[in-house]
């Protein structure tokens, strides 16, 4: 059993030996890539001269090899054809027209796109890009090439981008805010979220329509309707940016009437709980902190702390540091009172 | 200048998975705080 390091070399030095011939005189580039919340990943790209090319990670290859699932020659083998259908695909044979004029900023405009991540656990990553920090959040601008269901390809906004653009952090906010239309936004009853995603699951199981609705049932019918929502985007790739948004988050207090609850479930979305006096903020804290724990993986994480809106003033917060702000008004106003000289003879 | 494109993903099992674990927890809580309400008389 080879270990990672010599499974890499091995991967790095035998790869072409099952590429095509025109891949012959290819150079194999072993790299690492920081991802959110400082997951590193080792990537390995064939540069062969075309402007895009796929990057394939390696970790998860070493992990099938080293469980026993697929033999070394087969594994280089295999990450040989992945490579080769990636590079194929017709969304790799668009990019490359779309790649040509990132570079300005009128024609990459319409693409921007805004995504949150965790402040302290990015720090790194971070120190590259522009970003707007929100509480213990931080606000980062990609521009997005192509989006579907399956997934998203995109490329982070970084300081060089940034200058080339030669605009103003607003101004790359208020693009991203503009461009985050109300039909991107999904944000329903989390029991319809589950209905939808839960079906398709139970469709695949069975074969029958009527028979997955009833497993569906069954598995939700002790949930409350519109007691508990969900944001995120229409593919939920990244959809917990949407809580970002002033016009979206004014627009949830509109729908569900008031104040809520933020849970950040990951980075893909966000569970609002409108206030109601069964809801202990520090039990929610506690349980977030269980579900990342437990649920979540590290890169998809988004935050330990629960959020609050408040739809009078405006005001995203951290509810810990919310509350703190209320018992240090309601002091305040007490130690006043008190100051006041008494009115009876 | 380097292109880093970026591929994202969502697992939707994954998602199902850490929802109802938290609409489970959520729920159970707020079950146990109207049932205790129930019993006391403030």
């Amino acid at each position: 059993m080879l270990t990672y390091d010599e499974f890499k070399s091995y991967v790095e030095e035998n790869i072409l030996r099952y590429m095509p011939e025109n891949y012959r005189n290819a150079q194999v580039q072993l790299d690492r890539v920081l991802k959110n919340n400082g997951v590193v990943l080792d990537s390995l790209k064939i540069m062969d001269g075309t402007p895009v090319t796929p990057v394939l990670y390696l970790n998860h290859a070493y992990e099938i090899y080293r469980n026993g699932d697929i033999s070394l020659e087969d594994n280089v083998k295999k990450l040989a054809n992945d490579y080769q259908s990636a590079k194929q695909s017709e969304e790799v044979v668009s990019y490359s027209k779309k790649l040509s004029n990132y570079t300005y900023f009128d024609e990459i405009r319409d693409r921007i796109e805004m995504r949150v991540c965790n402040l302290e656990n990015n720090t790194e990553r971070l120190a590259g890009v522009p970003h707007k920090v929100v509480a213990d959040l931080a606000i980062t601008y990609h521009i997005v090439f192509q989006s579907n269901d399956r997934g998203v390809t995109s490329m982070i906004v970084n300081n060089q981008l940034f200058h080339l653009y030669g605009i103003t952090l607003d101004q790359l906010h208020e693009t991203a805010e503009n461009n985050l239309a109300s039909q991107d936004v999904k944000f329903d009853s989390l029991t319809n979220i589950l209905r939808e995603k839960l079906y398709i699951d139970a469709y695949e199981f069975c074969g029958n329509e009527q028979k997955a609705r009833e497993i569906v049932q069954k598995e939700l019918e002790a949930m409350e309707e519109n007691s508990m929502y969900i944001v995120t985007n229409q593919t939920g790739i990244n959809g917990a940016s949407c809580i970002m948004s002033d016009k979206v988050k004014e627009m949830i207090s509109e729908k569900i009437g008031g104040d809520y609850y933020i849970i950040p479930s990951s980075i893909h979305e966000c569970l609002i709980l409108p206030k109601r006096d069964e809801l202990l903020p520090e039990e929610l804290q506690a349980m977030i902190q269980e579900v990342n724990r437990t649920q979540v993986l590290p890169e998809e994480k988004l935050s330990d702390n629960l959020y609050e809106y408040d739809s009078k003033e405006k005001k995203f917060q951290i509810s810990e540091e919310a509350l703190e702000h209320r018992m240090k008004q309601e002091k305040e106003l007490e130690k006043k009172q008190e100051q006041k000289p008494s009115m009876t003879p | 200048m380097q292109k880093n494109l970026e591929y994202s993903t969502n697992d939707p099992s994954r998602m199902v998975s850490r929802l109802i674990k938290l609409e489970k927890m959520i729920a159970k809580k707020e079950q146990e705080r109207k049932e205790r309400r129930k019993n006391v008389d403030l």
